[in-house]
This record gives C-alpha cells, structure tokens and sequence, in this order.
C-alpha cells in the first residue's frame, strides 16, 4: 500500500487532498484499515495534507479478482481524472476461520548505514552490536538513547563481494566466524593472528536449524531456512530458490508446499497458536518495497496471524538472533530484519518482536 | 460494485442457509443417482471442439470435467490446489514453468497418467506461442513471452488431460466415466436422449459419493423445472427468467458470479456504423438497467465493462449512464439520412433464444427513443438437409452477440474477446502485459472507440432438489460434482421405489474430503 502511496505522490504534485477509502474486496475491515492508514502515512510523510476539501480528490479503493487484492486509486481533478492501480497480495480467504488470538509484530529500528548489512549481533549487554557487511565488520555502542559506530574491521576475504549477497556472524566465547558466499573467516582471541579467510563450498549455515537435519531434506537449492515446533514435532520451513518454500518434518521430502511467500523467514515464539510462528517476507524483487507477515503452521497449513508490516525497502536479510538459546526465551520472540530504503538507498537494520492478545 | 457485495452477501446467506438447513454434522453417503437435465439438445465431450466464449462450451466444460481433470484448480478462496500436478516452479522471468506430474494416477482404461500424456492432451489446446515438452515425471511449458498468470489459465477452460484412444474415444482421470446406465438402474424418461456417467472406482482423489450422474439432454427450461419439483430430477439448469418463479416455488437456487456478457459490436458493413457519433448516440439512449430488472427479472447486472468485477477487480471503474438528450442531441449533429427511414441501422442477433431476441428489440426500441431507427434482423439458419441455400445475410451495421467467460486469466479472456471480435487495440499500449494498470487501459481504450458496447452481465443459475447434499459450486459455475452425495430415504423403501437411487452395498474407496490439498 505503501508503494501504491507513492506512486500516487508522485501523480499528484499537491500538498492537499481529499482521500475516501472503500473496501470491494472480502478484505477482513482490521486489515483494511491498517491499509488505509498506512497510505495516509505514507502521503502525509511526504508532505501532503489530508483534509476533508480539496482541490485533488482520490478515492482508494480495495478491489479483488480471482487471486489477488488490488488496490485502485481515483485521483479526480477539476481537469481529468488519473487511475493508479496496484496488486496488495493474494486473497487470505473470506471463509478462513478467524484465529482465536491475533499476534502483532513490532520494530525498533536499530541502525542505518550506506553499506550493505548483511547480518546483525547484538550482544548479550544490549550496549554492543555487530554489524557484519561484504567485506567488514563494523561495531556500535548504545551511548545516550542511540547506537553510535565505534569501528570496523576488514575481512581478508579472497573473492569480491558477491551482489546481493548472503552473510552470517557467528560468535563464540573465544572465537568468531563469518560465513559468506563460498568463504569461511575466522579469528581466535587465543592464538590472536586476527581474521583469516578461506574458500568453501559448504552451504551458508542457519542459526537454530542443524545442518545435518538440512542435509537430509531433498529441498533443491535453497535460501532461507527455519526449525519451529508445532503439534509436537519439530519442522523445519526451506525457501527454495524456485520461489516456493517447503515444510519438512520427519522424512527428507517436504509434506507442504507454499508458493505465496518471498525468499525470507525467520521463527519466532508468541506462545499463541501453534506457539511458533514464521516470520516470512513478501513476493517481490528488490525494487518494491517489502512486508512481513506472521504465519501460524497447523496440519501443514499455512495462516496468517498478523497484519502485514511494511517496510520502505526490500527486505534482503531476515534472521534469527545469535542470542536465541534455551536460556534466553525473549530472545526466541525477536528477530532482526534488514532493509534497503527505496528513497535513501540505505540499509537499515531493524529489531522485530511479536506479542500476542488471545 | 455494490451490486457484486450483495451478490456475494446474498450468496454467503444462501450457504449459511443451506449449511443451517440440512444437519452439518451429517457424513456423507455413498449411492445414488444424480439426475440431472440440461438445455442443450447436444454435448461434445472433446475439448479440442470447444469453442472460447461460446454457451455451447461452457455446457460442454462443466459435463467434460467429470470425466477430465486439469492441472490444478482454483479455489474459492483465490488458492491454487494441485490436481494432475502436485507441484509447480517457474524461473524468475515466468517464461518457462515446471509442473510435476501426480503418481499413481490411472486413466479410465487403465492406463498410467505420464507426462507425455499430459503433453500430448494439451499441446493442441494452448496457444500456440506456448511450447509444452515432458521432462522426466514433469512437464515444462515456455514462452517467448512472460506467463506470470499461467495457472489461472491452466485451472481454467478447455485445458483438461485426456488420452486418445483407438478410435479415437478419449479416456479421463476424472471421477466419472462416461458409460451405459446400469441396467437395474436408471428409469426412463421420456424422448431426451441420455448420457451416463458411472463413478470411477480407481479416481485417485477417491471415488466420488454417487453411483453415477445421468444426463437427460435437451429439456426445455420450463419442462425441466416442473421436473425438479415433481422430483423427478434431481439438479437443473434454470433459465433465468425462470428464477424468480423457482424462487416462489420454494425450489433450491443457486446462482453463479455473473458468466455470460451480452453485448453489440458494430461492423463497418453499414456505412452508419462507422460514424462514431452515431455509436455513442447508441450508447447513451441504451437502458441497461431496465434490461437486467425487466427483461432478465434481476437475474443479470447492467454492463458497462467487457470483463466482470470478479475477474478484472477493476470493472467498478467503468460505468454507463443513460443520457436520452445527450444521444439526441448526437443523433441531431449526424446526417439526416444516416440510420433513418430509408436506411436503418440493422441488428443482427447473432445468439438463438428468446432471451437475445427480447434483447435485440430493447435495444431498437431505446435506440428510437434518440431517433435512431434500428431494425433487427434474425440471423439466417441454413437448415440440414434443405435442398434450397440458406437466405442471403443481410448487411448489418451492428451484432448482437453473447460470450460466455472461460478463463479465470483476466488478460487470457480479454485476449480471446478482442481476437473473436476483431477489436483492434492502439498500438501504443502494451499488449503482452498483465498488470492491471496495462490491462485496463487496454479495455478502456477498446471501450472509448465504442466499437463494441456492453450490454448486461448474466449469472448461470441452477435448480436443486433437496436431497442434494454438499452442492458446493465454484462462484463462476463449475459444478464439482463429484462432492456431491444424495440424502435418501430408507433403503428398503428406495429400493422398491427407486433401484437407481438406492445406497450402494459395496465398501468403495473413501473420497479425499479435499482432493490435492495436501500433496
């Protein structure tokens, strides 16, 4: 919504109009609104005024076809008239049961920088972040209500950085390792000869999901990966690189398949529900703005339990946090999410975490 | 658009209704025969005969999809479940999409479901800028072209599998097989001819809840519903001037999202019909709402787009009014002559039926309304067997014709309308583009030159006795019988009464309560 928004700023060139909001569609009204609040937003953080009388009149309406919301935006001037239209996703389905509880998720955003970010630590005090990038890690501290950079260290990587590439940090109590495409660094406080990189044909690790229970899933090449437990079982979630992602449980075929969801996931535990729940992006490339939804897994199928959050970029990383252990069960509610800005063209790393009203 | 929320408002009743009125809790029941009677004097099973937008074919199609299946389908809820194909990829650009080909799966006479089936069966159905090839236990079609609405394609129209046999009969995976009525079985009744489907013991979704479904072709809409209340059928076609009645009657009615647009398109045959004055004098004298109210009894909406609101999304965009002076003040800018006395402007009603006739008469009346004189003229029926040729086609500036939606593709439908109806778009606009923006302003731009003008939007709608369970319908009028079971009375006393609706004895294969779901 918050593209279509946009795209009708652009249109505009006013600062004040007059918006009317209808719902055609079997859209659930909680949702619409989040909807229409958020293209209010959108309009209003460029600078445009709402008002009841206007010299510019949109009407935006939420209208279905047989797969897909669509949003469809009436810009009525004295002169002519101009229709913008947009897909908003595909049909949730006016029959669905509504769940008992509904889950909402929050974002506190972190840190911005030009660079790309491909993965987040924060540390164990809170006061410490790590912020690995293509070829760097660089470090910030929480000094008076904001993260401040304190430095950055450059990895010895033997290849350029990879487009749109992946990256993990993992850190441990007397060592630390970046996985990067087809590149493994490490360093040891112990021998201190600094960060060392080598070539590597292993898969890119995923925090919480084991390799071994990945290798033995017939999943194709893969993207994004996530373990959860659900009705007693643990499950892991894979998004293929064919656009659909795959629910595996005990055996190495998948016993479900979603085709509706981006390349991104991550779980989360609210308790409500299932108990976990995935944290998946939306479909898109990299030059539309992105969501993240919550989905609640129950007989291997696929619902939505939250309002889709939108953020102003693509998301390009979604991860776990490196603090999620048995011990840390705040932890297990949190995920960190990055984002490339459309307008700024920065990357901006936010922190997410869901909370349940039953 | 308001008028589609009550629709659907209306229809959401209708189930809830329906759901309150017979037990939910109830399972289903194997047995019985569907009785079922139809309009059309004649079925083609074939659909490589079937002709897009044509009522012909859509009665074709829901018969065919007993005994055929496609791909996948879509939902009520706007998902895609698999159905031939368990799963399905494409590459980034949506030119080439992978489809794996469900195991297991038998055709009627036996013979495994294989990929080059799927090949075969389809290859004369798509397009032809489409290349399909078997690859392993899959099949890939590609295309120069991007296809990111593929699937809408693929669950939808004539795009079913079915396998030639010596002879050149098809065979099908469905869940019926065409057949002879079982010889203690069906009753007679009456001249109709018959078509019986048998359930398919070896359907891999599962053998369907009725023994077997038969067809009495070529019931007229009037016969078929004193059939239906003297119970002497068991589902039927229900013309819609006749829903109103059924609806008094107390009888079951479903009625689909509007399937079947009736509409004019001007030729240039007739020197008249080129001006373009004069088309949009037409369109403004035209009172659409008096012919859905009136003429159609609410049983159809006023059209003002080619392609309905629940597959566009869009169509709320368009709308007509009826402005008499406008169009007389039009008619008064044109020359004199120009479809007046000595020249009127001829109509010819390309679809049979009473309904397209009644039709094609408002339009001449409203048309005179702005002193246009229209003169309507039937379209000449070359008779079998006549040893005289068929009376010569009068020049007319303007057809009436009817086109029954096929594909749940938006882009696919509009594409076969402008190619059936030679409406030539602008060239700047992109034609190969789905999104919706693109899509709208080709039909608007069609639209604006008013070549063609939308008349009325009709729903398909369908009389129900009240033993028949489970009738869940896709809101675009597939049937999906094969959910459907029959509440019977005492087996004893059906049996004495009604061999071929008694429960069946047998132990047959349970049905999946949503084939392909879960693959």
């Amino acid at each position: 919504m918050r593209q279509l928004a946009r795209r009708v700023w652009v249109s505009i060139r006013a600062t004040t109009v007059g918006c009317e909001f209808r719902n055609l569609s079997s859209m659930p009204s909680a949702e619409f609104a989040s909807l229409s609040t958020a293209f209010q937003e959108e309009l209003q953080r460029r600078g445009v005024k709402i008002q009841t009388e206007a010299a510019v009149g949109l009407v935006v309406s939420v209208t279905q076809n047989t797969t897909e919301y669509l949003g469809v935006v009436q810009i009525l001037r004295k002169e002519n008239a101009e229709t913008i239209m947009d897909t908003l996703g595909l049909l949730k389905g006016p029959a669905a049961p509504e769940p008992a509880f509904s889950l909402a998720l929050h974002r506190e955003l972190l840190f911005s920088q030009d660079d790309p970010i491909l993965d987040v630590v924060l540390d164990r005090d809170t006061k410490h972040a790590y912020v690995l990038g293509t070829q760097e890690i660089s470090s910030y501290e929480w000094r008076g209500e904001q993260w401040v950079p304190t430095g950055s260290e450059h990895l010895p990587t033997h290849q350029p950085a990879e487009r749109g590439g992946r990256g993990l940090f993992a850190m441990g109590i007397d060592s630390q390792a970046v996985y990067l495409p087809g590149e493994l660094c490490r360093i040891s406080f112990v021998d201190r000869k600094g960060w060392s990189c080598e070539k590597t044909a292993d898969h890119m690790p995923v925090r919480t999901v084991s390799p071994e229970a990945l290798a033995g899933k017939k999943s194709g090449a893969w993207s994004s990966a996530a373990q959860f437990e659900t009705e007693g079982k643990t499950k892991i979630m894979v998004t293929g690189q064919d656009g659909i992602a795959r629910l595996y449980e005990d055996g190495a075929e998948p016993v479900a398949v979603f085709s509706n969801w981006g390349s991104e996931l991550a779980s989360v535990y609210s308790g409500c529900g299932s108990g976990w729940q995935l944290l998946v992006t939306g479909k898109g490339d990299w030059t539309k703005a992105d969501e993240i939804q919550a989905i609640d897994i129950k007989d291997r199928r696929a619902r939505s339990v939250s309002v889709s959050m939108e953020f102003p970029g693509p998301i390009v990383a979604l991860h776990t946090p490196a603090t999620r252990t048995a011990d840390n069960a705040a932890a297990n509610a949190m995920a960190v999410a990055v984002d490339r800005n459309l307008e700024t063209g920065r990357y901006e790393a936010y922190q997410l975490s869901i909370t349940c009203s039953k | 658009m308001r008028l589609i929320n009550s629709r659907l408002l209306a229809l959401s009743s209708a189930l809830l209704l329906a759901a309150v009125a017979c037990d939910a809790s109830e399972n289903p029941r194997y047995g019985g025969t569907l009785r079922v009677e139809v309009h059309a004097a004649s079925i083609s099973l074939d659909p490589r005969e079937w002709k897009v937008g044509s009522l012909e074919s859509a009665r074709n199609e829901k018969l065919g999809e007993l005994v055929f299946e496609r791909l996948l389908a879509l939902d009520n809820y706007g998902r895609f479940q698999p159905v031939l194909a368990t799963e399905w990829s494409h590459d980034g650009s949506n030119k080439r999409w992978r489809f794996t080909i469900r195991a297991g799966v038998k055709f009627s006479d036996g013979a495994p479901l294989s990929a080059e089936d799927v090949v075969a069966a389809l290859q004369p159905l798509l397009p032809a800028a489409l290349q399909i090839s078997a690859s392993g236990n899959a099949v890939v079609i590609q295309s120069a072209q991007q296809m990111p609405d593929l699937l809408e394609q693929l669950a939808s129209g004539h795009y079913l599998v079915y396998r030639v046999l010596a002879g050149g009969a098809l065979a099908g995976t469905g869940p019926f097989v065409l057949g002879e009525p079982q010889a203690a079985g069906t009753p007679s009744r009456g001249p109709g001819s018959h078509l019986f489907f048998r359930a398919n013991e070896e359907a891999w979704s599962g053998r369907p809840f009725v023994d077997g479904i038969d067809v009495t072709l070529g019931v007229p809409p009037l016969r078929a519903m004193f059939d239906l209340q003297l119970g002497k059928a068991d589902l039927i076609e229900l013309s819609p001037e006749l829903v109103p009645r059924a609806r008094q009657a107390n009888l079951r009615v479903w009625s689909s999202e509007p399937v079947m647009l009736y509409g004019l398109r001007f030729d240039d045959a007739q020197a008249a019909a080129s001006d373009v004055r004069l088309r949009e004098a037409l369109s403004l004298s035209l009172d659409r709402g008096t012919m859905a109210t009136v003429l159609l009894q609410k049983q159809a909406e006023p059209a003002a787009a080619l392609l309905p609101q629940w597959l566009s999304g869009y169509a709320f965009l368009f709308n007509v009014d009826t402005n008499l002076e406008r169009a007389k003040e039009l008619r008064r800018t044109l020359p004199a002559n120009e479809a007046a006395g000595a020249e009127p402007l001829r109509l010819r009603v390309d679809p049979s039926g009473d309904l397209a006739k009644l039709l094609g008469e408002r339009v001449a009346v409203n048309a005179r309304q702005a002193a246009i004189l229209v003169q309507v003229v039937a379209r000449p029926v070359s008779h079998a067997g006549a040893t005289s040729p068929a009376p010569a086609d009068p020049t007319s500036g303007v057809h009436l014709f009817a086109w029954h939606y096929s594909s749940l593709s938006p882009r696919a439908e509009l594409d076969s309308l402008f190619a059936a109806y030679n409406l030539n778009e602008p060239s700047e606009v992109n034609a190969t583009s789905t999104a919706d923006e693109q899509l709208y302003a080709r039909e608007r731009r069609v639209l604006e030159d008013r070549r063609v003008l939308p008349l009325i939007m009709q729903a398909e709608s369908v009389g129900l006795g009240a033993n028949v369970r489970d009738w869940m319908p896709a809101r675009w009028g597939e049937w999906r019988l094969a959910d459907v079971w029959l509440e019977t009375p005492e087996p004893a006393a059906a049996d004495s009464l009604n061999p071929g609706n008694s429960a069946a004895q047998s132990s047959p294969q349970p049905r999946a309560a949503a084939p392909g779901a879960k693959p």
